[in-house]
């Protein structure tokens, strides 16, 4: 999209007449496309400027557009799906960074939307605003019960549906969708984190910060026992290795590993850093590269990979980078692996006011 | 009832606007690309029905070619390939658009050639035609040059793939030159 029409101001949202009850707005929304199939709030010109006072800026500034269907991303836009998703107005720049991230080329939203895979992009929500707004990083971090976690993931896919027009059947292919398209955020643990903050590694040194990951549902590891880093990196590499994930015949593609904060510790403790973590994983989870060839006639491989002899194993991604680690959930012996759709880069911004 | 207003959800969309280049009256002499997306069967299909529309029609088929390094059916074809196909060819197939992310994808390269004056057609299968014309009218051209093949393509036999090429060249031809 050209710098020229990102400098354009979109002209205010039409307003509806509705009668003044739940019902008839969800059928107003019905007979529009419009809405996630759960109950609304209604975005009325007074929630709507509430939500807008808690931001910065020209609320009808198009601060991005949005695939396939070119929607001009404002705050005000942002601010109406916010409201339907029941958020608070204390997350609106939570929001208004992830519709910036979702713009980046890298995500490739066009081909996020599109897909048959069932991806949903997953925001994690770093730093002072994530304590501020009380977005849940511990015990039940991906629902239910959380307000900030359940809304601000609703109205992310409130404004994929409205705003870029990823409707299923229309903008969005997705053979059977996922329970995590509905909504899909939690917050990083770092108070129970033995490393730095996931932005900060990344070099995103602002107080707070968001991350996007268009992903697979969470994939569960479990491990009761382990007192050293090995057997538990096993089972991640073992949840990692499947002939069944887009990573398996996309190299580009990412793993996000959030650790609970047990398996951090018992790892940490040993002296392993985040990257001796990615590193393990990237020697761990593995297949023979004939095997890979043997089924996937199509693959979406680095060159180096094309070289290597039919018995030597492959990792699941193309380099160790791609596998990023960070600490989510409450006390237990479980983690989670996020594979990815493939064709798309997580984006990792600061927010701002 | 009281009644309230409330926002549209929305907003407004700003679809780049398209237009596809000028059917070509003759085929005859006509460089023939094949912009193959590396979907099962993409290339084997399309470059049939590029052979046999040259052995038809008198043009020539005179680049094969998938999207360039690190590109594929998720992602858009690389300007380098880009670059290429406009300076090789003076029509050009591609596909195939049967799947979601590899259906939008594909669209958005042929919208691209079109808009470099090359005509293009697009090839789906009958499960993703729907989605294909969606995708199209969303760039403000409905009439996008679509050939529609049956499904599946991949998992598909040779055989299958290259009697479904044959039996569209008739409808790629006419695509190309009305």
């Amino acid at each position: 999209m050209s710098n020229t029409s990102l400098s354009a101001r979109a002209g205010i949202a039409d307003l509806l007449e509705v009668d003044d009850s739940p019902d008839a707005l969800m059928d107003l929304f019905a007979a529009h496309g419009w809405g996630d199939g759960l109950p609304l709030v209604a975005p009325t010109a007074e929630r709507v400027d509430a939500m807008l006072a808690a931001t910065q800026g020209d609320p009808d500034e198009v601060l991005a557009h949005l695939a396939p269907r070119f929607g001009k991303v404002t705050r005000r836009i942002i601010a109406v799906n916010a409201v339907l998703a029941g958020c608070v107005p204390d997350v609106m720049p939570v929001l208004v960074t992830a519709a910036k991230a979702l713009a980046r080329p890298e995500l490739n939203l066009r081909g996020v939307n599109a897909t048959t895979h069932p991806v949903a992009p997953l925001l994690v929500v770093h730093g002072e605003i994530a304590q501020r707004c009380g977005f849940n990083a511990g015990i039940g971090a991906f629902g239910p019960g959380n307000r900030a976690n359940a809304t601000v993931g609703r109205a992310v896919r409130l404004i994929l549906l409205h705003v870029a027009g990823a409707r299923p059947g229309d903008g969005d292919a997705a053979q059977h969708g996922q329970p995590s398209k509905y909504s899909y955020c939690v917050a990083e643990n770092l108070a129970e984190s033995p490393w730095e903050s996931y932005p900060r590694s990344r070099g995103v040194t602002a107080s707070s910060a968001i991350t996007i990951h268009c992903g697979e549902n969470p994939h569960n590891v479990h491990d009761m026992e382990a007192g050293t880093p090995g057997p538990v990196l096993d089972k991640i590499a073992s949840t990692m290795t499947s002939l069944g994930q887009n990573n398996a015949c996309i190299a580009y593609g990412e793993y996000f590993i959030l650790l609970g904060p047990e398996h951090a510790a018992t790892i940490a403790a040993a002296g392993w850093s985040r990257r001796d973590v990615a590193t393990t994983l990237f020697e761990r989870a593995r297949m023979p590269a004939g095997l890979f060839r043997q089924q996937f006639e199509s693959r979406a491989w680095f060159p180096w990979m094309d070289a290597v002899d039919d018995d030597s194993l492959l990792p699941m991604t193309g380099h160790p980078d791609n596998i990023r680690v960070m600490v989510v959930g409450g006390p237990g012996k479980h983690s989670c692996v996020v594979p990815s759709w493939g064709m798309t880069t997580s984006v990792t911004l600061p927010v701002e006011p | 009832m009281t009644t309230i207003k409330v926002y549209a959800p929305d907003g407004e969309a700003a679809p780049a606007p398209a237009l596809l280049a000028p059917p070509r009256a003759v085929l005859s002499g006509a460089r023939v690309g094949v912009l193959d997306n590396g979907k099962p069967n993409a290339g084997l299909l399309l470059t049939r029905v590029g052979e046999q529309l040259a052995a038809r029609t008198g043009a020539r088929v005179t680049l094969v070619t998938e999207k360039g390094q690190g590109g594929n059916a998720a992602t858009p074809c690389t300007p380098g390939v880009m670059e290429q196909l406009e300076a090789e060819c003076d029509i050009v197939l591609t596909g195939s658009a049967d799947c979601g992310s590899c259906t939008s994808w594909s669209v958005h390269d042929t919208i691209q050639l079109e808009q470099l004056g090359i005509p293009t057609v697009v090839a789906t299968t009958t499960h993703f035609v729907d989605l294909t014309r969606r995708v199209a009218a969303g760039y403000g051209v409905p009439e996008a040059r679509v050939a529609v093949f049956p499904h599946p393509l991949g998992g598909s036999d040779d055989d299958t793939i290259l009697a479904w090429a044959d039996a569209a060249v008739d409808e790629v031809i006419s695509l190309l030159t009305s």
